[in-house]
């Protein structure tokens, strides 16, 4: 099922004497499942649009076309938008924040039990969630605010995770973690990626753009720049510097050895492994 | 969340901005003081009731606040108001009356509830126009100068201003972070407008915990960032602000008083103007 | 002269529990005018011993010494007149009303006369490039430039010694780079100023004359970056990575290549190339 942005625009505060246009004009479709990077400058609209996914914001103009739900500047029922902000589930920056129920459990069970699931059926979910983000039984009855950072955000998102979205959207997820918590939420993107989940991910890390996504939009002061292969999007100069994007260190490395004289396969290099193999490739061919 | 009950500073320049905040601060309070003064006779009384009025409406043009922003302050009022004249219909039974079928309703009560909405209006506006021209913090540093002779009792003055000051520098931060919690448990399946009384507690519960638990961490996080930068509440202190009042605040507080004074007078002597038109 | 000397500290949130402890006979010393980077998992440490130095958490044993003095409630606030911080949330240290108001706090804290202060405001605010945003409130400011007015505050006390902790976790890219940016500028103009930075990210750490890991309370590793980052898989096996100009050259040396990760981008492509 498709994606769709309908030549969406919003504006916040329209009716009072400042209103802001935050987004201008987004019209994009994106096939199930997917793995979409979103990638701009802080101001350039990330945030404002996705939360047109779930209609916490209501476009302006335009429309949202999301599985079978479309939103738009019309009122719709509590009850549609319940089911829609099932179907795709936000996860806001520094998630950690939004734990507030007494034990570990509990509070990944809550997004659930809001969607009308019994007790046992929530819970069983909650535990599964929890399993999937790597928290260890003896947590559960934790209270969330005794755990470590890094752990929070990991329960936050198994709250998510637990209301079994067909969509999940994430607002900077890996902000603040140290290098492996970072990787292995990643990972856990990845796999319910390849487990039929749709992953819309907003993020600063160019490197990540590059290593998991297929494909990714680019934002800029409220317009969307263009939808683009990761594998492509980094060697087109022009368009980064008007996005104001610095390329990953990675493809400066490939351009530098370009540069040299050799011929890298572009599209085989999405990390260092790859780079790695590249080379290898490419010397025992020389050899 | 951003239709805060007054004015926002807006960041216009004009004569009513640059004015001292401390003149302004005492300003309303005389303006208050007028409106709560009765004069000779009703008639005196309304017809002060509208000089007062269009004085505010030139402030609020000088001051570029639109009519739409009052109107809007005094928007949750209204239920208030037809309450209060229910109330003095039934309970003021003085003075002459007029017939509704059997029932009398008496003129008084209809003036004392006009006599009511029309200074709630009027304090409402000399307010908006004093937050709409005033920055909160020179606001904050006029209270500070006025309670300054309260430090003699020992009253920690300066704490208190330096607690106004900072809970108005995270009054849009916080608000910004109610706004982002709302958002986050709406998209965990918390519905804020409909649901059973049970329900809706707990969506309260899922806002205020992670709102205070936040507070909570702000609050350590500043405290800290004040003692380390040598902040002490009982310490010595200089002042970067100092305020300093200008020709145009002394002028001005000779208008205020004479106008002040003149009202005063007025009102003590009895004087009705329209006693000698009659 | 030293300018820290941290002997055999101790510390922990609750004293009850032996397990729980934060810090673990942690010592370290540095010179004044030395970078030093603090690197490691999240809750190591590393910013419990930030706060520890400058006495926002008193350890349970050991010792602080700063520029020769030990750190105790009678030496407290002279100390602190020595050494500033800047922390991780920009707008949980912003105190002022406007940027001209943050950085004026801290000097009337110190009793600076009021007629000085305008212009060691501007001097600084400069210092940082701040110097066009004097007037403008902090909701109207990015993360970045939050932290660049933080550090303006920091500065304009003229400290000896001066603790970045995670100052740059909470900023994007481009604010990453401001931030670090103005670290290099000051670390060269200001010669004998001691920096001390926490970070996550190491491309920061290599910034630094040396590295010291934190682990468990203790100190894991010590040396300079490339010393440190030498030692890839014990880094590895804390959860660290290496920085991406050390691990590509890394990977490539696992994968047989005569390349070491201590050689610049052009040696290491020149040996690839032939």
């Amino acid at each position: 099922m498709p994606l769709m942005f309908d030549h969406v625009y919003y504006t916040y505060d329209a009716s009072s004497p400042l209103p802001s246009k935050a987004i201008e004009d987004i019209h994009f479709t994106l096939n199930e499942p997917f793995f979409c990077g979103i990638i701009g400058q802080t101001g350039s609209g990330k945030s404002t649009l996705v939360q047109q996914i779930n209609a916490l914001l209501r476009p302006t103009q335009g429309k949202v076309i999301v599985g079978e739900f479309v939103v738009d500047s019309s009122k719709k029922k509590m009850k549609e938008i319940k089911s829609l902000r099932k179907y795709a589930g936000l996860v806001f920056q520094f998630a950690e924040y939004q734990l507030f129920e007494e034990t570990v459990l509990k509070d990944v069970s809550f997004g659930p039990k809001n969607f009308k699931e019994n007790e046992e059926v929530a819970v069983e979910k909650a535990k599964k969630a929890l399993k999937k983000v790597g928290i260890p039984e003896e947590y559960f009855s934790k209270s969330p605010f005794e755990l470590s950072g890094g752990e929070k955000r990991r329960v936050a998102i198994a709250g998510l995770l637990a209301m079994e979205p067909q969509i999940l959207i994430l607002d900077e997820p890996t902000a603040g973690l140290d290098p492996k918590g970072a990787q292995e939420i990643l990972a856990l993107f990845y796999d319910l990626y390849q487990n039929g989940t749709s992953i819309l991910l907003i993020t600063h890390d160019m490197n990540v753009v590059l290593k998991y996504c297929t494909s990714v939009m680019v934002l800029h002061q409220g317009k969307l720049l263009g939808m683009y292969s990761p594998l492509d999007v980094f060697y087109q100069k022009e368009l980064l510097s008007e996005a104001e994007i610095d390329a990953p260190d990675l493809i400066c490395l490939v351009e530098q050895m370009e540069k040299k004289g050799f011929s890298l396969n572009r599209q085989n290099i999405r990390d260092i492994e790859s780079f790695v193999a590249e080379i290898k490739k490419m010397k025992g061919e020389v050899k | 969340m951003k239709a805060l009950p007054i004015g926002r500073y807006t960041n216009y320049d004009t004569f009513l901005n640059r004015l001292d905040a401390r003149f302004k601060l005492l300003a309303m309070i005389l303006f208050m003081v007028v409106v709560f003064i009765h004069f000779g006779s009703r008639a005196m009384d309304f017809t002060f009731y509208g000089l007062l009025m269009v004085m505010v409406l030139v402030f609020m043009r000088i001051a570029h606040i639109r009519i739409r922003q009052l109107l809007r302050a005094i928007k949750p009022m209204w239920f208030m108001m037809i309450f209060l004249l229910i109330i003095n219909v039934l309970v003021v039974q003085t003075g002459e009356a007029f017939y509704i079928g059997d029932f009398p309703i008496h003129y008084d009560a209809l003036f004392n509830t006009l006599y009511t909405f029309v200074r709630l209006i009027l304090m409402l506006a000399f307010s908006l126009i004093l937050t709409a021209t005033t920055k909160p913090m020179d606001l904050t540093y006029a209270l500070e100068w006025y309670l300054h002779p309260l430090t003699f009792i020992k009253v920690p003055v300066h704490i208190i201003a330096m607690v106004i000051s900072l809970a108005l520098r995270f009054i849009p931060t916080l608000l910004e972070e109610a706004d982002r919690f709302m958002k986050a448990q709406a998209s965990r399946g918390v519905d804020f407008e409909n649901g059973k009384l049970r329900e809706k507690v707990r969506a309260i519960i899922s806002l205020i915990i992670p709102l205070f638990v936040s507070a909570i961490q702000r609050s350590t996080d500043l405290a800290d960032a004040m003692e380390v930068r040598g902040y002490d509440p009982n310490g010595k202190r200089t002042r970067y602000r100092i305020m300093h009042f200008a020709k145009r605040d002394v002028l001005s507080l000779f208008f205020l008083l004479a106008f002040f004074g003149g009202m005063l007078a007025l009102s003590i002597c009895g004087i009705d103007f329209y006693a000698f038109i009659l | 002269m030293k300018a820290i000397d941290v002997q055999h500290l101790w510390f922990s949130y609750h004293q009850e529990e032996e397990e729980k402890m934060i810090l673990q006979d942690l010592s370290f010393s540095c010179e004044q005018g030395e970078s030093i980077a603090f690197i490691g998992p999240n809750g190591s440490g590393k910013s419990t011993l930030m706060k520890l130095l400058v006495a926002l958490l008193e350890a349970d044993k050991g010792k602080i010494f700063l520029l020769d003095k030990e750190l105790k409630e009678d030496t407290v606030d002279f100390l602190r007149q020595h050494i500033g911080i800047v922390f991780q949330n920009p707008d949980n240290q912003f105190i002022g009303a406007t940027v001209r108001d943050d950085i004026a706090f801290g000097l009337e804290n110190r009793c600076i006369p009021h007629e000085e202060m305008e212009d060691i405001i501007l001097k600084y605010a400069k210092e940082v490039g701040m110097e066009t945003f004097l007037d403008k409130e902090p909701a109207s400011l990015s993360g970045g430039q939050k932290q660049r007015v933080a550090i303006a505050g920091v500065l304009s006390m003229h400290p000896k010694i001066l603790l970045m902790d995670e100052a740059t976790a909470m900023l994007d890219p481009k604010g990453r780079k401001e931030i670090m940016a103005l670290t290099k500028k000051m670390r060269s103009e200001n010669k004998d100023m001691t920096i001390l930075t926490v970070t996550h990210h190491m491309e920061e750490a290599l910034l630094s004359d040396r590295i010291i890991v934190i682990y468990q309370g203790k100190v894991y590793m010590e040396g300079t970056p490339d010393e440190v980052f030498s030692h890839a898989e014990e880094l590895k096996a804390i959860g660290l990575d290496l920085p991406f100009e050390k691990k590509w050259k890394e990977e490539l040396k696992k994968a047989g290549f005569p390349i070491e990760n201590t050689m610049t981008d052009e040696e290491a492509i020149e040996i690839l190339c032939h």
